[in-house]
């Protein structure tokens, strides 16, 4: 034994002994050297291919580096301040995180302690699972019905000891949505008994008229908080900021178990920036978005393979075959797509709408992988 | 790796006063946690002769000796860690003989009593720590007995999954022997005692599909080898439809289970005609005994459950063919690092673990650690398999361990032959030799 040894067994809570690492993806130019493909279409992660909106862009460019020595503002107040004016809001309904990753911690930290549990869905975005599962607090997980979330399934799960739902709205990654009627009688059925949060990472996406805007519903229902993303419309997934918005006495609560100083200055000018005049870029987004579906329907449906193409800028497509085969095979044409059996689909694959040059590669490169299995 | 485990542990110095500590612990922590009184007393013999050794041999100036004690269900485990790199094994050897007449010879002679007490044994280095050895005592079951068994009446309409009760387990011990007779299977269904143990200490998981009746029509098992791969057992159907829906959703059930940890792999190494095969990549096959004699080849399959970030492994030249091929053809990346001696001083005395399966007339080996005797040790075991009546003879290696790359050359001077690549099955992936001239 080593001096001075920490007793590991002793010292470490059993729920992070049960819990398992995620281990990240490589690199791409570790990815391109292990599977020995000179180009790489990144098809995994819902990135926006078209990259921030222009101003943006302007903005990264010309950040001085003598401001990378300067700390950032801590509480992101521009930012919170354009915010509220975009949405009607105060500006301390607005909490800003690194990543909107971050933001999810403050909420379960906020309102849980031991014994606690959270519900969410089993086929989800799974950081809602894993914060809930290091942090020391059940994550009740209702299956999904016809690829949506359940909502009586979820009602039926709750018990005294229930303090947060988290409702992806569209879902990761099956895409489909809560309409406003829905939510609304969600929502009154809570009646306030434990915080909802509606996470609209792909919000700006949707253009469906019944697909409710969480922002407006929070004045109604001061239990809702609501979670938003720069990582996916605005494409600023590599300086990750995020944030939530919500009734001011719930977020009053929550900005207790939030860290200050966690959002760097670029990202912050950069999101500032991405909001003004940020029609032109969803406008150009949703066409990308569309265009690349409507192609990738039509050569899928024609390769009879079924498909679950919802809201955002992805579907899910079922394979005749083990889906981490296919993305093993699919990176040695140079394309990245994400495999499911992590979010419990076995067999299916998730593919980010990008540009028509990549969606025609994709296609091609699966017809070769499905004819030589 | 995932079982919830009774844990004990003892820290003490490596002096001679201290072993009726060291032997009352080992005796009445296996009793505590459930071992039967002439097990534990094998353990407590095996903990005691090892003590003894680390006092006289190992650790003669003293040092601390922790020993951990811990309740697996079915098995009682001491891990034994001691602050040394040199440690002698060879009389762990199932063949070995210590000769009596010279004081190296006396030396190895508890350790010799020790390996034939226990069960299992294992030993590895503890980075900055030392050594860890581990030694594993089983309880003794009752093994399956003739009963009237039948399965549903009719296929199930309606079904759920659900992990069975204790009861229900015996009871699909008992339709896997009858729906799945002269099938390989593992051989712990054929202890419906031990099943239980196994699952309700959690080292097997398991699901069942039942009826509205409580019918049992179906059901899958799982459990962990390693840290990165999951070995899967199944989907069995009892009296189902051939297209049943039960076999997808058993197997989704023990997808599901393990899609969010840290597994890799999900390997079947016994598949059933139930295994929906797409799903897999095919892995070899080797020949394997049925209960009722008939020889047959048996399939490996598995699916990675994630990405698959590449590795290194290390490879002997001769063995570079085969494993190039089989990257190749099952696309998976890996650095391949080829290993040579090149006349580093080695340690004379090689290590081998034997695991006889004797229902089926076979052995697994696994080295434990290299000396330049490997292969005449080999034949040793070889030959005692043969007068044994042993068929079967595997021995398995982790190319993720690169000393033992370099047994390569004397395996295949041995008549073994590779048969199978598992994936992630070990530190690295492992690579199955099987004995060809048993095979042929």
């Amino acid at each position: 034994m080593r001096k001075n040894e920490p007793l590991l067994a002793r010292l470490v809570p059993d729920y992070i002994k049960r819990f398992e690492a995620y281990i990240p993806s490589k690199p791409d130019d570790e990815l391109k050297k292990i599977y020995r493909c000179p180009r790489l279409f990144r098809l995994n992660n819902n990135e926006n291919p078209l990259g921030p909106p222009f101003a943006a862009q302007e903005v990264i460019r010309g950040f001085p580096p003598p401001q990378a020595s300067v700390y950032p503002s801590g509480d992101v107040y521009h930012l919170r301040h354009k915010l509220a004016e975009r949405f009607g809001a105060h500006p301390d309904q607005f909490l800003v995180g690194n990543g909107a990753n971050e933001v999810i911690g403050f909420v379960i930290k906020a309102f849980c302690r031991e014994g606690d549990n959270i519900i969410t869905a089993d086929k989800t975005f799974a950081v809602y699972e894993w914060v809930a599962a290091f942090s020391g607090f059940e994550a009740r997980l209702v299956p999904l019905k016809d690829f949506g979330f359940d909502d009586e399934g979820m009602l039926e799960r709750i018990d005294e000891r229930t303090k947060i739902l988290f409702v992806c709205n569209p879902n990761n990654p099956t895409g489909s949505y809560w309409t406003e009627a829905r939510l609304r009688r969600f929502l009154d059925r809570i009646g306030g008994r434990q915080i909802v949060v509606v996470d609209e990472a792909y919000a700006e996406f949707v253009e469906a008229p019944d697909y409710p805007d969480g922002m407006a519903l929070i004045g109604e229902y001061p239990n809702l908080v609501v979670f938003r993303t720069f990582s996916k419309m605005f494409a600023l997934a590599g300086l990750r900021i995020g944030y939530l918005a919500g009734d001011l006495s719930v977020v009053e609560i929550v900005r207790r178990t939030c860290v200050v100083y966690s959002v760097n200055s670029l990202a912050q000018v950069a999101a500032l920036a991405a909001l003004e005049n940020s029609e032109e870029h969803v406008g150009r987004t949703r066409e990308l978005v569309e265009k690349g579906k409507s192609f990738l329907k039509r050569e899928l449906e024609g390769m009879r393979l079924p498909l679950v193409c919802g809201e955002g800028n992805f579907m899910m497509i079922k394979l005749p075959m083990s889906d981490s085969l296919a993305y093993r095979k699919l990176m040695t044409h140079g394309i990245m797509v994400r495999s499911m059996t992590g979010f419990r689909f076995p067999n299916w694959i998730r593919v980010t709408i990008s540009h028509q040059e990549a969606m025609e590669a994709f296609v091609e490169a699966l017809g070769k992988i499905l004819t030589h299995r | 790796m995932q079982s919830q485990l009774s844990q004990t542990l003892l820290q003490v110095n490596a002096s001679e006063p201290f072993i009726p500590v060291v032997t009352s612990f080992a005796e009445s922590t296996a009793i505590a946690l459930g071992l039967g009184k002439t097990e534990a007393l094998d353990l407590m013999l095996a903990a005691e002769e090892v003590f003894y050794h680390l006092c006289r041999v190992v650790l003669p100036e003293g040092g601390l000796v922790a020993i951990l004690c811990s309740g697996g269900g079915y098995y009682v485990r001491l891990d034994f860690t001691f602050p040394s790199s040199d440690f002698d094994m060879r009389a762990f050897n199932i063949t070995a003989a210590v000769s009596l007449s010279d004081e190296a010879g006396i030396e190895q002679m508890g350790l010799l009593l020790a390996s034939r007490s226990v069960d299992r044994f294992k030993v590895v280095r503890e980075p900055g720590r030392g050594l860890k050895l581990t030694l594993l005592k089983e309880k003794t079951y009752a093994s399956l007995e003739a009963a009237p068994t039948a399965g549903p009446a009719k296929p199930l309409e309606q079904f759920i999954v659900r992990a069975p009760d204790s009861e229900e387990l015996k009871l699909i011990a008992r339709l896997l022997d009858l729906y799945y007779e002269n099938q390989p299977l593992p051989d712990f269904f054929s202890y419906p005692g031990k099943l239980v143990d196994m699952v309700q200490g959690g080292e097997l998981k398991s699901g069942a599909a039942v009826g509205p009746s409580g019918e049992i029509g179906g059901a899958v098992f799982w459990r962990w080898m390693g840290t990165r791969a999951v070995e899967c057992f199944g989907p069995y159907l009892f009296n189902q439809k051939p297209d049943s829906p039960i076999s997808d959703a058993l197997l989704e059930s023990c997808i599901g289970a393990i899609a969010k940890t840290s597994a890799v792999v999900l390997i079947n190494q016994f598949p059933t005609s139930e295994l929906p095969r797409e799903q897999f990549e095919y892995l070899g096959s080797a020949l394997a005994c049925a209960k009722d004699g008939t020889r047959t080849r048996r399939e490996a399959w598995a699916r990675l459950l994630r990405e698959d970030l590449g590795s290194a492994v290390w490879v002997h030249p001769r063995l570079a063919d085969f494993v190039e091929r089989e990257y190749s053809r099952l696309v998976l990346p890996r650095e391949i690092r080829q290993v040579k001696d090149q006349g580093e001083q080695r340690s004379p005395h090689s290590v081998l673990l034997t695991t006889f399966d004797r229902l089926r007339g076979s052995v697994r080996i696994d080295p434990i650690s290299y000396g330049k005797d490997f292969e005449s040790n080999l034949v040793q075991h070889l030959e005692l398999f043969r007068q044994e009546g042993i068929l079967d003879v595997f021995f398995v290696m982790d190319l993720g361990q690169s000393w033992q790359a370099e047994l390569t050359s004397g395996l295949l001077r041995q008549g073994f032959g590779p048969c199978l690549l598992l994936p992630y099955a070990g530190t690295g992936d492992h690579v199955v030799f099987q004995l060809q001239e048993a095979a042929s």
